[in-house]
């Protein structure tokens, strides 16, 4: 999968691309809107990361040419801007998401392969981890074949942690995710921690290997290989 | 009460006792006059009847019935005049007053002898009456009259007034024209709408600035945030990551979090101030519905009962994101300050909502509840703002939000101000 990040913020620039190449995504970087302007015209991308506020113009622009060119590349805005005239103003212009900034990048990744599954899997694609089969489009969990009841948070929790498979997640990126924005921090602790138990308690009586770890203070892990 | 009612009502408190006094007034004034009238009438015919007499003609007889003329013994030094009631001569026998005069005369065959000469006061009294009658008729008339005229006028006058407070009132500073407000040409209203007109596009500029400062700030203090986070973010996937520096990272992690709350939660207030979220209608128990199910973990945890009771649907207008941090925010506060097996109540009318719940004694100030940074929780829990921020998207409704504690329940209303 080949992604270009487009924002001129050095710093995050370079944590973007490590974080993402990381992950398994091929990854170019530009840093202003001439240079995206010549990366976009010339290379074909399955998605586009754009900054909105860059030097030398905004990266509403890139959203408006990339959806005139090649309606299949997935856009996602990230903005320091944050306003909601912003986001609807984005999203009309054809961006298929919006993340404000500050955002986790467990966060990003999971909203790219969302994107990523939509725009070139027609939402088709299963994630599977051997007895562990997740169809995120259709929202179905199956062990060894056998569906899984879950709730719509027990889901939603299932879904991040898979998308960020063998990566350290922080309990706050996770609660964010599931819960959104509470505004103010919550006993997230033991909110996550319960339905974490449940969750986990499900899986194993359909007889699923526990691929959830505990990441001393910090989170939580979801391993591939338990 | 109206400008007009307020004058109107002056000028009825000024008309009444001069209606009344100048009535009063002007029939005493007639009144007098005519009794001068049948005075002078009575000495008249009093000299003419003694003068024949004099000329040795006996007393002419009287034949109008209004009158009445007498040759009494008696005496009398000078002329006296009286008022007297004398039954009426027809059938009925009813009593109708008369002014009598009693005349010295010569001495007569049988002594010495009075004149009495009297006029029925009927008629005249009746023309007193009808001149009072006419005068009251006529002064009440014109009050009334004064009254509508002025009430016609004054609506008149003041419609450019009000043309100019119904533009203003439709004012938004978010919006970017300022209302054409309409000239009279009457020299006070067009004074007023030239000095509101410069006040809405002062008003205007100020918000326009303090919006792109909002935007400019928040952009400024998002982007570090965001670096930071992706910083801690790779730095939590490096290997080795041992027990101490486990913690250094979740400290991190947690001032992160906080100055990240802190940081859209001010500018959360700031553009709450500058007016930037339209209101539309709210369906309020689903969303108080909504925030619960968030929240269904806890409450679980701590045996919560909650309960929503909606009665009536709830007028009050909010930009949708509005009216969920304030929903978000007030449950969460309930829920959090609760104790285990303790309850929550919402109650939605139309005049409003509240939410009760049964959490220990405050521990702060009732009054500095509402205010930004009050509670903050050194453990980092909460940042304080919630209820401030609850307060700012009230009131910037023109609503209004108050904090009350009665029977082990403490109460937050959200009702029209």
């Amino acid at each position: 999968m080949k992604l270009l990040v487009i924002e001129d913020e050095p710093e995050l620039r370079r944590s973007l691309h490590n974080y993402l190449t990381d992950v398994g995504f091929l990854v170019e970087t530009a840093t202003d809107l001439p240079s995206a302007r010549e990366k976009v015209a010339a290379h074909d991308y399955d998605a586009v990361l754009v900054d909105i506020t860059l030097p030398g113009g905004s990266g509403l622009e890139i959203v408006r040419a990339l959806r005139e060119r090649d309606p299949s590349t997935g856009v996602l805005i990230i903005s320091a801007k944050g306003s909601l005239d912003d986001k609807v103003h984005g999203l009309d212009l054809g961006a298929d998401d919006y993340l404000a900034k500050p955002f986790h990048l467990p966060e990003l990744v999971a909203r790219l392969r969302a994107l990523l599954r939509r725009k070139r899997f027609r939402g088709r694609r299963a994630i599977e981890l051997d007895e562990l089969r997740v169809l995120p489009e259709e929202r179905r969990v199956e062990v060894n074949g056998a569906p899984v009841e879950l709730t719509a948070m027990q889901m939603d929790l299932l879904l991040f942690l898979v998308a960020n498979t063998d990566r350290v997640l922080s309990r706050s990126a996770i609660v964010e995710h599931v819960w959104g924005d509470l505004g103010e921090r919550f006993d997230q602790n033991d909110m996550l921690y319960s339905h974490l138990k449940n969750l986990r308690k499900k899986l194993a009586d359909k007889g699923c290997r526990d691929h959830i770890r505990t990441v001393y203070g910090i989170g939580y892990k979801f391993v591939s290989q338990p | 009460m109206k400008l007009l009612q307020r004058t109107a009502r002056y000028q009825l408190a000024l008309a009444l006792p001069v209606a009344v006094v100048g009535t009063l007034l002007g029939y005493l004034l007639v009144n007098a006059i005519v009794k001068d009238q049948v005075d002078e009438f009575l000495v008249h015919h009093a000299e003419r009847v003694r003068a024949a007499i004099m000329n040795g003609q006996s007393l002419p007889p009287t034949t109008a019935p209004d009158q009445l003329l007498l040759l009494r013994s008696g005496r009398s030094a000078q002329p006296v005049f009286a008022d007297t009631l004398i039954a009426d001569t027809d059938e009925e026998g009813e009593l109708v007053p008369w002014r009598i005069a009693r005349f010295p005369m010569p001495d007569g065959m049988r002594g010495p002898q009075v004149l009495l000469v009297g006029r029925s006061l009927v008629e005249t009294e009746d023309l007193v009456m009808a001149i009072a009658g006419t005068m009251g008729v006529l002064l009440v008339l014109l009050l009334v009259g004064n009254l509508l005229l002025f009430r016609w006028a004054a609506d008149r006058l003041w419609r450019p007034f009000h043309r100019i407070v119904d533009a203003t009132g439709t004012f938004r500073a978010d919006v970017s024209t300022i209302p054409d407000l309409p000239r009279s040409g009457t020299d006070e209203f067009d004074t007023l709408a030239a000095a509101l007109e410069r006040m809405m596009a002062r008003i205007q500029a100020d918000m326009t600035a303090q919006k792109r400062f909002t935007e400019k700030a928040a952009h400024e203090l998002r982007t570090p945030l965001a670096v930071m986070q992706g910083k801690l973010d790779e730095l939590l996937q490096m290997p080795g990551l041992d027990e101490e520096r486990s913690t250094m990272l979740a400290g991190l992690l947690d001032a992160r979090e906080r100055l990240g709350r802190t940081v859209s939660n001010m500018l959360l207030l700031a553009r709450i101030g500058n007016q930037e979220f339209p209101p539309a209608m709210v369906d309020w128990p689903a969303l108080f519905r909504e925030q619960l199910e968030l929240l269904e973990g806890p409450i679980a945890d701590q045996r919560i009962t909650a309960t929503i009771d909606a009665t009536g649907p709830c007028t009050l207008r909010l930009h949708p994101m509005l009216a969920e941090v304030l929903v978000g925010n007030l449950v969460r506060n309930a829920v959090q300050h609760n104790r285990p097996g303790g309850r929550i109540t919402i109650t939605i009318t139309r005049e409003g909502f509240r939410i009760a719940n049964s959490g220990a004694p405050l521990t702060v100030d009732p009054g500095t509840l509402f205010e930004r940074f009050a509670q903050a929780d050194p453990s980092g829990r909460s940042v304080g703002l919630g209820l401030s921020i609850a307060r700012e998207i009230v009131e910037g409704a023109g609503w209004r939000i108050r904090y009350d504690h009665a029977d082990g329940l403490h109460t937050l209303r959200v009702s029209e101000a």
